[in-house]
């Protein structure tokens, strides 16, 4: 589905990330992991149009995608979260996944201004889209919060059924479980998978390995920009080159 | 109760109907003149609020649109003897098309970046109206400009040379606008607007174009200056480069931060009162600048929603009130 | 011809002299402490009335005048710090940008009370003195505003390298969270930087009030050409804020004597959007990547 080859970002002298081949399967829930400063956000902006890579090329569904705007990029079926959290926090929930669900509204400025049948009848769609939306996640009766008022663990779901509500093929999150306590990373994991069942495709950047590790069908795993290890759960914990980036501590935790 | 029958609208129809009586009340002539102005004032301040309420991006170019449509639509009915009816919305259309010539360059800049840029665009354009004394005719202004075109209704012919004829034109203009401005700040462009303040990196990920957005806020607002501007060369019948100041950008934002920024009855209330006090206390000239600018500093920090926020505030405490009762 | 030129470069380095005062305490304030100071012009005011009163009311000699009001305003910057820039810390920055500019009509309408409405003269023991060479002059008071501005820089810039709290202002500007873990006090730098800025640009009224007029809007005219200053060097950049006052303050007074008077404010803003387009960060500035 997704496919980068040779894909390179340097920033003055440095490489973020290094002649990087990297593909995503369409339908699988790929994990992508490595010590802090390898790459991994980078990529990430990469992919979602934020930076525009030095060199190399990134494919999507066939379509090249380097260099779009990230709005570009999204229309074309991607959406990411972030590592730590951008929700408009001045805006309700509700509000937050109607400005995510934007790109799908087919009605133009005019439609708009006059209040046409084209906008109800859009919006109408929409609606019912994201009330199944806010159902999934139990979130109903917070709909009216301002997204500020949150509790952190809300704050993290919104953000994914945010970037879901643009109904993209490929899922992007960027650390979903920083700063979450057990039982909050053992839900996330279920919402996860239950991504997987929709069809979503989902490319997940975390340090929780537990989570990386369980719900995963296939690691990459980056090191200074480059990818140093690539396969199953249990081909990457004993990888020796991955023990050694990580001098062996957090993977040996969670065999 | 039905869905229409709310306090809120209530308040609106009693709000209009006063609007709509006003003239008829009995005020002095003086009381008219500054009913007229304040309209003028609120299409102002609601210019200013798309571009800066909603979108978060402050521009200090108002007064610099609000001249231009004035000259231009000024300059078409005394030269071309164009129709009011078709300068005045062609004038809009070139205060949009300035907003756009300079929007594209500049909108992408930082926050202060962009504010000295339509400090600069607003002087440069006065200093246009000053100095290209062949077409604006300099300091002297031009005079003489001619009232909106006469038109029939059936019944009556309006020929907007009173006062209360121009007053009710502006008013339903007002009116017209304030329909229009509703419908777009709750729709998706609305949404857009507000979500490009709070945070635009993240509103580029949701799949809008920040840049397309940002221009359309602030091309809408130099229309509707703009247009403002051939609404008052109309009624003045005179224009000169003294009234588009960028000390009158700075009054039009007073007016919107007071009232309160990005809400819709802030900038109207605004600009109602801080018109009426403006023109009513000008032998406290001096004293009443104190007051706006300190009071602009501590409402931003305080009360950020301004009035508009405060009585909003207090609408929803008497609500919990009534439901506990 | 060539005296025109001369006495039009003379110009512009005084011209550039007074940006360069004001602009540093500008540039400062936004890159140590994140705020956009758009009252910042009326410091340089402030200064310039304070002058009048130590040096024309109390008599005093000029450069003792000049240093006392310096220290005044210094004060008056700390004040400033702790009223408004405290309070405007975490505000969004259209929201620092709006409450400045309140603060700026406050403080303009409060001199215009406090002090005078009309123009106020200056007169100094320099005012009537000059040097004349080859067809030119120069009154003193115009050649000492330069040399005490490349006095002050040569303070400020041993300042911020060899001290101990300039060394923490230098941290602060390039990542406050890291120096606050530190152990820095962002108060007390806070409080000098605001000091600082303000007793440089209190500098510059006093030094410049006498080759004008005093008046409580002279910080109103300045202050876009300031801010284009600052933006041109960079915002934050202090070496950048000084060449940047100086290419404008020559270009200001070239065109002025050359051209126009009437379009030399057109000349500076379209020098300013020119190189923005061109180059956002300013001439000088380094052009950030946001960290997402």
């Amino acid at each position: 589905m997704l496919k980068c080859e040779a894909l390179t970002m340097r920033f003055g002298g440095l490489s973020a990330v290094d002649n990087l081949d990297f593909q995503v399967n369409t339908g699988e829930i790929r994990g992508l992991i490595g010590p802090n400063g390898s790459g991994k956000t980078t990529l990430f902006n990469m992919i979602s149009g934020l930076y525009t890579p030095t060199l190399g090329s990134i494919v999507f569904e066939g379509k090249p995608i380097a260099g779009l705007r990230p709005d570009q990029v999204t229309r074309v079926g991607i959406a990411r979260t972030f590592q730590n959290i951008r929700l408009f926090g001045d805006m309700t929930v509700w509000e937050n996944l109607l400005v995510g669900r934007h790109c799908r509204l087919r009605q133009t400025v005019f439609d708009d201004l006059f209040a046409t049948s084209t906008k109800r009848r859009e919006e109408a769609v929409a609606h019912e889209k994201l009330e199944t939306l806010l159902k999934m996640f139990r979130m109903e009766r917070l709909r009216e919060e301002l997204a500020k008022n949150l509790p952190y663990g809300s704050q993290r779901e919104l953000e994914i059924m945010r970037a879901m509500a643009s109904e993209p093929h490929l899922l992007m999150l960027d650390e979903p479980a920083a700063g979450m306590n057990p039982q909050e990373t053992d839900q996330l994991m279920l919402q996860i998978k239950r991504l997987k069942e929709l069809g979503f495709t989902v490319l997940v950047v975390e340090h929780d390995m537990k989570l990386v590790m369980s719900i995963c069908d296939r690691i990459t795993v980056l090191n200074y920009g480059k990818k140093i290890a690539e396969g199953a759960p249990k081909d990457i914990q004993a990888h020796p080159e991955v023990i050694r980036a990580y001098l062996g501590k957090q993977v040996k935790d969670s065999a | 109760m039905s869905k229409y029958v709310s306090t809120k609208n209530i308040a609106v129809a009693l709000a209009v109907a006063f609007a709509l009586i006003f003239p008829h009340l009995g005020f002095k002539a003086y009381y008219l003149h500054i009913a007229v102005l304040s309209l003028l004032n609120i299409l102002l301040a609601l210019g200013l609020n798309l571009i800066a309420g909603y979108a978060g991006q402050l521009s200090l170019a108002q007064a610099g649109f609000f001249g231009i449509g004035a000259y231009v639509s000024a300059l078409l009915m005394l030269n071309f003897k164009l129709s009011f009816w078709l300068a005045a919305p062609i004038a809009a259309l070139c205060s949009a098309l300035a907003a756009i010539s300079i929007g594209v360059p500049t909108l992408r800049l930082k926050g202060p970046y962009f504010v000295i840029s339509t400090m600069g665009f607003g002087e440069i354009v006065r200093q246009i109206f000053l100095n290209w004394q062949t077409v604006t005719r300099g300091p002297n202004g031009l005079t003489g400009i001619p009232a909106p075109d006469p038109i029939s209704l059936g019944f009556v012919r309006l020929t907007f040379e009173s006062r209360v004829e121009n007053y009710y034109l502006i008013l339903v203009v007002l009116l017209l606008v304030l329909v229009l401005y509703y419908n777009l700040v709750h729709s998706r462009v609305g949404r857009a607007l507000r979500a490009i303040r709070n945070d635009y990196i993240a509103t580029q990920v949701m799949g809008i174009h920040v840049a397309f957005y940002r221009i359309l806020a602030f091309a809408g607002g130099a229309a509707l200056s703009g247009l403002t501007g051939a609404l008052y060369a109309g009624y003045i019948r005179f224009v000169s480069p003294d009234t588009f100041t960028t000390g009158e950008s700075i009054n039009i934002l007073i007016m919107m931060v007071i009232g309160g920024m990005g809400t819709i009855i802030g900038p109207i209330i605004g600009a109602v009162f801080i018109t009426y006090l403006l023109e009513t206390m000008r032998v406290f000239a001096e004293y009443r600048l104190v007051i706006y600018g300190l009071l602009m500093f501590l409402v931003i920090l305080y009360m950020p929603k301004g009035i508009a926020g405060m009585l909003e505030a207090l609408w929803h405490r008497l609500h919990s009130w009534k439901k506990e009762a | 011809m060539v005296q025109e030129f001369v006495q039009q470069v003379v110009n512009g380095l005084v011209l550039g002299s007074t940006y360069t005062l004001i602009a540093l305490g500008l540039t400062m304030i936004y890159g140590i402490l994140g705020i956009v100071n758009w009252a910042h012009s009326e410091l340089y005011m402030l200064g310039a009335f304070v002058g009048v009163f130590f040096v024309v009311h109390m008599q005093l000699p000029f450069l003792v005048g000049l240093i006392l009001a310096m220290i005044v305003m210094a004060g008056f910057g700390m004040a400033m710090d702790l009223l408004v820039f405290r309070p405007l810390r975490s505000a969004p920055e259209i929201n620092m940008i709006i409450g400045t500019l309140g603060i700026s009509i406050f403080l303009v309408q409060a001199a215009v009370i406090v002090f005078s409405p009309n123009p106020v003269r200056f007169p100094t023991e320099f005012s009537e003195a000059y040097l004349s060479f080859m067809g030119i002059s120069i009154t003193l008071q115009r050649l000492m505003v330069f040399c005490v501005t490349l006095v002050l820089i040569g303070f400020l810039n041993y300042f911020i390298k060899h001290t101990m709290i300039g060394k923490a202002m230098r941290a602060c500007e390039q990542n406050k969270d890291a120096a606050r873990l530190m152990g820095i006090d962002i108060n007390q730098v806070s409080l000098v930087t605001c000091a600082i800025g303000a007793a440089l640009a209190a500098a510059a009224g006093t030094l410049v009030g006498p080759i004008f007029l005093v008046s409580p809007q002279m910080g109103l005219a300045t202050i876009s050409k300031v801010f284009a200053v600052v933006i041109l060097g960079g915002m934050g950049n202090v070496p950048g804020a000084i060449w940047a006052a100086f290419i404008l303050g020559l270009a200001e007074s070239l065109t002025a004597g050359f051209f126009s008077s009437y379009y030399k404010d057109v000349v500076t803003f379209c020098i300013l959007i020119t190189v923005l387009i061109i180059k956002p960060a300013g001439l000088f500035g380094r052009s950030q990547i946001e960290k997402v």
